[in-house]
């Protein structure tokens, strides 16, 4: 069955305008939709990056919709984006003062990643998919049994 | 205060040129028809933009009548396009603003739609469609969004 990417993260920002101006210059999102409220501020935003889309609001339009940043920094998921080169996209977003979690390294599934933290805590892994390994290596790399349908 | 507004951007494989003249000269060929899209209902209407500083963006009917949708506040080919926006139920104070920037990118031109001014029209009025500023927006952003979609789709690539 073939994947479809229909599946779109929304992720909740104390400060939505600063996390899209972040989004944009450290990780090279493109904004295509804002809406804001009377006093300028974001209450939805899309932003895409390579055709792949990502939704941000306010934090605390529920009680469960909170920033990291309140919640002692705690993720309960990460966003996963693959690029086209994933050590220039790195040098990117230090530059724009992403904090780097974990530098690029090459992963035992053929993807070279970093994961960085954006201002309020959201963390991002990137990808840059470098090498098709088979199933039966990725097993004896990492010691766990690896099955995958395509 | 800004103001409730909506930003809607996409990119149109053509130069920024290019692109401003898709937008304002064949604005009859990518605005679609549909109720929810022209300014009367019957959508027999043609629409034009009335070029230049001073100009405006008008919708012309077979019966000779035209409704001035609003006044041209900025023109500057292949970079900057506004003009006020009010609907047919719109008094004379209930203009909105819509500003287009055109912005080269990699692969063509970055089209940036910002309409606002939505603050002028009372709470109760049938433009609002009895929703708050929030989901007002949200559902400008799709109709805008379709827009698009159909000028970049005019477009090859």
């Amino acid at each position: 069955m073939p994947i479809r990417q229909t599946i779109i993260p929304a992720l909740s920002y104390d400060d939505p305008n600063g996390a899209i101006a972040f989004l944009e210059a450290a990780f090279g999102f493109e904004t295509h939709l804002l809406v804001t409220d009377g006093d300028g501020r974001v209450q939805h935003g899309e932003v895409s990056i390579d055709g792949a889309l990502v939704m941000l609001g306010p934090a605390g339009w529920a009680d469960w919709a909170k920033s990291p940043r309140s919640a002692g920094g705690a993720n309960t998921q990460s966003v996963h984006v693959e690029v086209a080169d994933v050590d220039a996209h790195c040098a990117r977003a230090r530059a724009a003062g992403a904090r780097i979690v974990a530098e690029p390294t090459d992963q035992f599934y053929g993807d070279r990643t970093y994961r960085a933290a954006d201002p309020e805590g959201h963390h991002w892994v990137f990808a840059q998919h470098v090498r098709d390994v088979p199933a039966d290596e990725m097993s004896a790399n990492s010691g766990l049994k690896v099955e995958y349908r395509s | 205060m800004s103001g409730a507004a909506i930003m809607v951007a996409v990119t149109v494989a053509a130069p920024p040129e290019r692109a401003f003249a898709l937008f304002t000269d064949e604005v009859d060929v990518w605005w679609q028809r549909g109720p929810a899209y022209r300014f009367r209902r019957g959508n027999d209407g043609t629409m034009r933009f009335d070029p230049g500083p001073g100009g405006r963006l008008v919708e012309a009917y077979p019966d000779g009548t035209l409704f001035e949708v609003g006044h041209i506040r900025d023109w500057q080919p292949g970079r900057r396009l506004a003009f006020s926006w009010r609907n047919p139920h719109h008094s004379g104070d209930e203009e909105t603003e819509v500003e287009i920037e055109f912005k080269a990118v990699p692969g063509g031109t970055r089209v940036v739609v910002r309409h606002s001014g939505w603050d002028r029209l009372n709470p109760g009025h049938p433009a609002r469609h009895a929703l708050a500023d929030v989901p007002l927006m949200r559902m400008m952003g799709d109709w805008w969004r379709g827009q698009l979609a159909a000028m970049a789709g005019r477009l090859p690539g």
